[in-house]
């Protein structure tokens, strides 16, 4: 096998779950008899990440992201196939190979709610055996980058969800896991504090060369986090490799944003693509990718244009029709 | 398991320890109402056996004076069960349900280990205490005589019963994996601590084989008693002696086999 | 009223059947006290014939019908209840046409009513067991006692309830309210005669017991149908007296909850 820090063989975990029928007499039923049927939530599915990459997971609720990230970290037993992470094999669950990664839940958390998050930093820096100068270094720094000095010493039940949020990130990199799984980690959380994770993972990235994996609904934290995407629908990837990839083959459309100097008519704009938005003096406009710069250049000859954008739809967007089109990605 | 790994764990404890201390500093009202309510349970406890003993001079053919000292035994495991086990499990079974396990089993100590330590209460102390103060009355009014001996023994047989009580827990709680949503699991041995809240002698017939032999809960309080009476007999000590054995190693298999069943709650 | 009640009633019955295994397991796990108690008391009888009035059979069954009754109309929702307050989760029962009180009363009858049903088949065979291995005594059924004992099960549970309901309203000033119930069983237990019968008791908590409600929920129904006990009139005036001053701190306590709640979330 290559020299890849995540190696992923036709994983596959399956899930029973039971079926139980509406209203009084489903429930007394299940008292003797339970239909049980088969979840796939991970189907056959085989990837590689190399030292350094941050990779997105993208899915829908329930497309097999976390499920895969738990197999990832040992805590769910595949079904079928083969998962190596840093040469180990997760559901060993050696002390040696817990010691190497993190995983970050965005819903959950592991401070201890009624003591400030310094203590629960002293219990990790115990359980995970951090010598007492690498501690204190790499707290520093953490603590620099996510800029909490001031909150270390507050319970935690007294602080923001944003805090909390940088607090539970520190507490799971004082050990410098070589991996790191972030599961929605920016989930719930304001715009502002968003770019404050982002900014810190990009940076903790480029600092400790750590592989990370993250999944998130947020495409913003893909867009600016990742430059390769795998794609998970209904258990089964259905396209791995770069970003940019998806958005030029399935960006259509190129959004042209104008400020208009002058009223001008819908006729006269319709003539040059899809109009979204028609309120004077803006407008927004849907042209055709491969068109859009010449089109631009139409637009400014025989339009009294003051401003003229050109943007990507949003990722969003994209992600959204790939989806529902159940686009062939071929993987 | 290296010298290295015996302090780390030992460290771990005491840490956890520490932790739970300022955790009940915070909340000080709280600590003095639990305390208040666990006192109050000890108290009516020993009142309805101070009247029963009263009413028969003794209980299954033990004297007043050492049902005393068998109901102190059991006061204090008590104290031991409230204080350390019964928190344990109830987040043990819950985490299970809840998917808050996860959080253990990354990390890089033994999952067992570490949910049996990571948590505990200390609004006990009182039980503890009067456990003590129970078993050191009752043999001052015997007239038995402290010796190194004794004491060691009371604290072996004591261990014994803790781990027994402790492992016995663990492997019925674990049965959390196998059926969905079964918290009051973790009630079961707190419902079977009145088996070690009498005698042995008590018990005939049928249950006196389930519970002095196959599944020896009713020596928990006795054994030590009787070893602190000299007249604690060799096949009584081995037969608790195994089966905490067997507990233990049944408990620690059936864990380590179970947790490939965790699926862990969705996010 | 009585459809949403019965609606109320109905949820409550298909959550309890959700979980059987677990209200399977409280059965059991609520006879164990019970039968080491009574081997106790078989121990104990073996150098007496009787104790405080009671022979062997009589004791066994007052024990057997200890454990029925406190089954029966026990509550146990304080725990819960008061956390649901705590977070902020009432928000939907607030807003419901049915008053709140109403909400807790019929989601309890219908978890009662699960546990009642699946409860019987094993009280009939541990009474089955029990009396084959030591003969029970008669229970005395005519139409009176059963009226009287009818009488006395609504009240043992509206006392219950009361005093839960109560716990759980305390929920909307202090946290750990909950803790409350504890005082609840402990003072129930001893109080009622379900720990041990009144006249096994001490004088003096004899005489405190005479002046309380609480042994019309256990002492006195079980009297009555070992035909030991009668109701008088009094006794009734006790009863609808306490149940009115219960009735009316709940509504009271009710009145100014309402103003404490904070809704969670926003």
């Amino acid at each position: 096998m290559s020299d890849a820090v995540i190696q992923v063989d036709h994983l596959s975990k399956y899930f029973k779950v039971y079926h139980k029928e509406a209203g009084l007499w489903g429930s007394v039923k299940s008292l003797v008899h339970r239909e049980y049927h088969e979840v796939k939530a991970v189907d056959d599915v085989s990837f590689e990440i190399k030292q350094g990459e941050i990779v997105g997971f993208i899915g829908q609720n329930g497309a097999g992201k976390t499920t895969t990230l738990k197999v990832l970290s040992g805590l769910l037993y595949p079904t079928n196939g083969q998962v190596r992470v840093l040469g180990y094999n997760p559901w060993d669950r050696q002390p040696a190979f817990q010691k190497q990664f993190a995983l970050v839940m965005g819903q959950k958390n592991q401070l201890w709610w009624d003591l400030p998050a310094i203590e629960t930093f002293l219990l990790n820096q115990a359980i995970y055996e951090i010598p007492e100068a690498q501690f204190k270094k790499t707290l520093n720094k953490l603590v620099e980058l996510l800029d909490v000095s001031d909150i270390l010493n507050v319970q935690v039940r007294k602080l923001s969800l944003g805090q909390r949020m940088k607090c539970e990130l520190i507490a799971a990199l004082l050990h410098n896991p070589k991996v790191l799984f972030l599961d929605e980690p920016t989930i719930g959380l304001d715009v502002v504090m968003q770019k404050v994770l982002r900014d810190f993972i990009r940076t903790y990235n480029a600092e400790f060369n750590s592989t990370i994996i993250l999944t998130s609904h947020y495409m913003g934290d893909v867009k600016e986090l990742c430059e390769r995407a795998i794609i998970i629908d209904k258990g089964h990837k259905i396209f791995d490799g770069k970003l940019q990839s998806i958005i030029d083959r399935y960006a259509r459309n190129k959004i042209l944003s104008l400020i208009m100097s002058e009223n001008v008519s819908l006729k006269q704009l319709e003539k040059y693509g899809e109009v979204k938005e028609f309120e004077l003096p803006k407008v927004t406009l849907l042209v055709p990718r491969a068109q859009a710069t010449k089109v631009a250049g139409q637009i400014l000859t025989h339009l009294p244009v003051l401003d003229v954008n050109i943007e990507e739809p949003p990722i969003e967007a994209i992600i959204r029709e790939v989806f529902e089109t159940k686009a062939d990605l071929q993987v | 398991m290296t010298r290295k790994d015996v302090q780390k764990y030992w460290r771990l404890f005491w840490k956890f320890r520490q932790l739970h201390l300022m955790r009940t500093l915070e909340y000080r009202s709280n600590f003095l109402f639990w305390t208040v309510v666990t006192s109050f349970w000890t108290i009516v406890n020993i009142f309805f056996f101070g009247i029963l003993s009263g009413i028969g001079n003794g209980i299954g053919g033990w004297t007043q004076s050492e049902m005393l000292f068998l109901l102190g035994v059991f006061t204090f495991l008590d104290g031991i069960i409230w204080s350390f086990f019964y928190h344990t499990m109830s987040f043990y079974t819950k985490s299970v349900f809840n998917g808050e396990l996860s959080r253990f089993l990354l990390m890089p100590v033994d999952a067992q280990y570490i949910l049996m330590v990571h948590t505990n209460s200390y609004s006990n102390i009182f039980r503890l205490l009067t456990g003590l103060v129970m078993m050191g009355y009752a043999i001052y009014l015997m007239n038995i005589p402290i010796t190194i001996w004794l004491l060691a023994g009371v604290v072996f047989w004591l261990t014994v019963g803790s781990v027994f009580i402790y492992t016995l827990w663990f492997l019925l709680s674990t049965f959390a994996f196998w059926v969905e949503k079964l918290d009051n699991i973790n009630e079961l041995v707190p419902s079977l601590r009145s088996f070690w809240q009498i005698p042995k002698s008590v018990l005939h017939g049928w249950l006196s084989v389930m519970f002095g032999w196959i599944l020896p809960i009713a020596l928990i309080s006795t054994v030590p008693s009787e070893y602190v009476l000299g007249r604690l007999a060799w096949q009584t000590a081995t037969v608790f002696l195994l089966a905490t054995i067997v507990t233990a190693t049944a408990s620690r298999w059936f864990f380590l086999h179970s947790v490939k069943k965790f699926t862990g709650a969705g996010s | 009223m009585g459809r949403k009640a019965l609606h109320v009633l109905k949820k409550a019955f298909i959550a309890a059947i959700t979980y059987r295994s677990e209200i399977w397991l409280w059965f059991v796990l609520d006879q164990i006290p019970i039968i080491v108690t009574m081997l106790v008391w078989i121990s104990l009888m073996q150098s007496h014939d009787t104790i405080a009035g009671y022979d062997l059979p009589s004791m066994l069954l007052y024990y057997f019908l200890s454990s029925f009754l406190t089954g029966l109309t026990g509550t146990h929702f304080e725990t819960w209840r008061v956390e649901e307050i705590r977070m902020g989760r009432i928000d939907f029962y607030l807003t419901r046409p049915m008053s709140y009180i109403w909400q807790v009363f019929w989601h309890d009858i219908g978890g009662k009513t699960f546990y009642l049903l699946t409860s019987l088949p094993g009280y009939a065979v541990l009474f089955w067991i029990i009396n084959q291995n030591f003969p029970l005594a008669q229970l005395q059924f005519t139409w009176l006692s059963s009226l009287q004992f009818l009488w006395l099960l609504l009240f043992a549970y509206g006392v219950d309830f009361s005093l839960a309901m109560l716990t759980v309203l305390m929920g909307f000033w202090f946290e750990g309210a909950e803790g409350l119930q504890h005082f609840k069983w402990i003072t129930l237990s001893l109080l009622t005669g379900s720990m041990m019968p009144v006249a096994v008791m001490p004088t003096w908590l004899q005489t405190v017991i005479a002046y309380l409600p609480f042994r019309y929920m256990i002492s006195v129904p079980i009297g009555i149908i070992q035909g030991t006990a009668q109701l008088q009139l009094s006794d009734l005036s006790w009863m609808v007296g306490y149940i009115a001053v219960f009735s009316l701190s709940i509504i009271w306590l009710w009145r100014q909850a309402r103003y404490a709640y904070a809704s969670a979330g926003g």
